[in-house]
C-alpha cells in the first residue's frame, strides 16, 4: 500500500528544521572561526599557542608567517593586576567618581 | 585618599618583571610565526637548528632547569628557527601557505594535509637543500604512498589546483 504523501509531510517539516537549526549553527561557528573548522581535542599547549596566535596577530584564528614578532609582541602579556575583594567596585576615590559623572549627574557607563 | 592605601583593591600592578637582564645576554628578535606556519615548519626548523636545539637541551639539563643559565644558548635557538622561517618564506611562500591554511583548517592534523606537505617537503629540498625526517619511526609516514587514514579534506582538489596554476604560470 503507498502511504499517501500527506503523511510524510510532518517527517519533511521536522527534516528540514532540524537541518535549518544544524547546519545553520554549523555555519555560523565556521564563519566566526574566521571561514576556518572548530579546533578540537586542544591540549594546554593548543591552548597556549592559540593565546599566543591572538597576541601576534589580534584577530580570533588569525594565523601569519612573519619569522619575526612585531614590536608589540614584547609586551603584549602584560596585564594590569589586581588583589580580588568583594568592595572592588563599591568605593570610589572621588576623581572616579567625577570622571564617570556619580557627581556631575552624566552617567557613563561604559 | 588616605584609607586608599589599606584597601587592598585598589593597588593595581603590571606582571612585569622589574629586574634588568644582565648585559652579556643579547637581545634578540621573537619568532612571529603563529601555530600552523611554526608546526609546518617544525621538521625543518629541527632539521637545520639540531645542534643549537641540542646545545640549548644540553644546557637545561645541565644547569637544572637553566632559566637564567641558558638564556644564551635559548637566544641562538631561537635566531636559527626565524632564519629558517625567513628562508621558507622567501623561496617557498606558496607553498607554505597552502600547507598552513591546510592545517588550520584540519585542526592541526598533519595526516590530513599529505598532499600539500609532499609539496612543501618538494620545494623546501629544492631550494633549502633541508629534509623532514621523523626521528625514531620504522617507517616515515609521510612518504607513504597509500597511507590508510588520509582525512576527509580539501587538500587533494587545492594542491591539484595549486600545481595547475604554478603550471600555467611556468609556460607564460
Amino acid at each position: 500500500m503507498p502511504v499517501p504523501f500527506e503523511g510524510l509531510l510532518p517527517y519533511a517539516i521536522m527534516t528540514a528544521f532540524f537541518g535549518l537549526a544544524g547546519h545553520g549553527t554549523g555555519f555560523i561557528r565556521y564563519w566566526d572561526n574566521g571561514w576556518k573548522n572548530d579546533r578540537f581535542n586542544l591540549d594546554a599547549w593548543d591552548e597556549k599557542m592559540m593565546e599566543r596566535d591572538f597576541l601576534l596577530t589580534g584577530v580570533k584564528r588569525g594565523q601569519s608567517s612573519d619569522p619575526i614578532a612585531p614590536e608589540h609582541f614584547k609586551t603584549s602579556h602584560i596585564q594590569l593586576q589586581r588583589y580580588w575583594t568583594p568592595y572592588r567596585d563599591q568605593y570610589f576615590i572621588f576623581r572616579e567618581r567625577l570622571y564617570r559623572g556619580y557627581v556631575t549627574g552624566e552617567w557613563d557607563f561604559s | 585618599m588616605v584609607l586608599g592605601e589599606y584597601f587592598i583593591g585598589r593597588h593595581n600592578w603590571e606582571n612585569v618583571d622589574k629586574n634588568k637582564l644582565s648585559d652579556d645576554i643579547p637581545e634578540v628578535d621573537e619568532v612571529g610565526a603563529t601555530s600552523a606556519p611554526l608546526l609546518s615548519a617544525s621538521y625543518f626548523i629541527g632539521a637545520k637548528c639540531k645542534p643549537y636545539n641540542e646545545d640549548f637541551m644540553l644546557c637545561k639539563d645541565e644547569n637544572n632547569g637553566g632559566t637564567v643559565e641558558c638564556l644564551k644558548e635559548g637566544r641562538r635557538v631561537t635566531r636559527c628557527a626565524v632564519s629558517v622561517l625567513k628562508d621558507i618564506n622567501k623561496y617557498c611562500f606558496d607553498e607554505f601557505k597552502l600547507h598552513y591554511e591546510c592545517l588550520e583548517q584540519e585542526n592541526h592534523r598533519l595526516g590530513h594535509c599529505r598532499h600539500s606537505e609532499k609539496l612543501l617537503n618538494k620545494c623546501v629540498f629544492d631550494n633549502l637543500k633541508l629534509e623532514k625526517k621523523i626521528p625514531g619511526v620504522q617507517e616515515q609516514i609521510h612518504l607513504k604512498e597509500n597511507p590508510i587514514f588520509q582525512g576527509s579534506s580539501q587538500d587533494k582538489s587545492k594542491s591539484a589546483e595549486f600545481l595547475k596554476l604554478k603550471e600555467a604560470e611556468a609556460k607564460n
